[in-house]
């Protein structure tokens, strides 16, 4: 559902609801995002509510409209991701109940085919760099279209484009090693 | 935009199938607890901080006049310190002569001057006596 300018108004404002369907929104992308970088399931999910926390205390000052607003959630993702790296010496604290993600499988035999195919996918997003890395979770796992995905992570659309082209490329050349090893 | 950098129909199907499994990726519920229980803290938390911690935007041609005057201001506040902080000239006292003495019965005794030098503030610096024999042998 798009953001409307009196959701952002009322945002800012800190009222409950506004916050309550940013979570519900943005928690799942989020937590896909930061779980794209490391795999890190447990750590994703703190990161997520690192993330949460940052962007209502940040979200009075935001500048821009509703249009800007996805763009803006990334960049508190980003800078999260990038604060991870400064304390990296900081344990990760591992949230109860958390461990593998939750995925709509039918058995033991499917989970485990699963959890090969989800190491694979981030195997081959790992080789990428960040840049490429963030366009290819936005346009080909969030499925934005590939505007919003340049104003979300403020490129020009050419940018974007061509990095998508070198990086399937390098996709093709990652998914043959890993076919050649097994 | 180039057509080489668009994706064939398979290349995007192959695409979307290896990235298929990210995207069923879910936050647990205990995950989406935490993302609530973060997001009602960061409310709860004043959000105003105190006035040396805010920032205000200034026009850059603002901020441009705003440094000269701070530099004018700066060297004009130096150059009358150093100005201030010369030394004082030394201000030559010429003692009154005394009263001039009255020679004992030829004896030859001395009169004298004196000169000093005194600086306000610290007092004599400097005193020169000289004698002079009114009748000398």
């Amino acid at each position: 559902m798009p953001f409307d300018a009196a959701f952002l108004a009322e945002l800012k404002r800190g009222d409950d609801s506004a916050v309550e369907r940013l979570v519900a929104e943005f928690e799942g992308p989020l937590y896909r995002y930061f779980f794209a970088i490391h795999g890190d399931p447990a750590l994703a999910g703190e990161q997520s509510a690192d993330a949460f926390a940052d962007l209502v205390a940040a979200a009075p000052r935001m500048r821009g409209g509703p249009a800007q607003l996805r763009g803006f959630v990334y960049a508190v993702a980003r800078n999260v991701e990038r604060r991870r790296w400064r304390d990296r010496w900081r344990r990760s604290q591992p949230l109860a109940a958390a461990g593998e993600p939750e995925n709509d499988s039918a058995g033991p035999g499917h989970e485990a085919q699963a959890r090969d195919e989800l190491r694979q996918t981030l195997r081959v997003l790992g080789g990428m760099d960040a840049t490429t890395r963030d366009i290819f979770v936005l346009a080909f796992v969030e499925q934005l279209p590939l505007g919003e995905v340049a104003q979300t992570l403020g490129l020009p659309l050419g940018t974007v484009k061509s990095r998508i082209h070198r990086g399937r490329q390098e996709l093709t050349a990652t998914l043959a090693s890993i076919e050649d090893r097994t | 935009m180039n057509d080489s950098t668009e994706p064939t129909p398979s290349e995007e199907d192959r695409l979307g199938e290896l990235l298929s499994p990210l995207r069923r990726a879910e936050p647990t519920a205990p995950m989406r607890r935490a993302n609530r229980r973060a997001a009602r803290a960061a409310l709860v938390r004043p959000t105003t901080s105190s006035w040396w911690q805010h920032s205000v935007s200034v026009p850059a041609p603002v901020a441009a006049l705003a440094a000269g005057v701070l530099l004018a201001v700066g060297w004009g506040l130096g150059a009358w310190r150093s100005i201030s902080s010369d030394p004082p000239a030394p201000v030559v006292v010429e003692a009154p002569a005394p009263a001039p003495v009255t020679p004992i019965a030829d004896t030859g005794a001395p009169a004298y001057t004196t000169k000093a030098s005194y600086f306000p503030g610290v007092g004599f610096v400097s005193r020169q006596t000289t004698y002079h024999l009114e009748n000398p042998l």
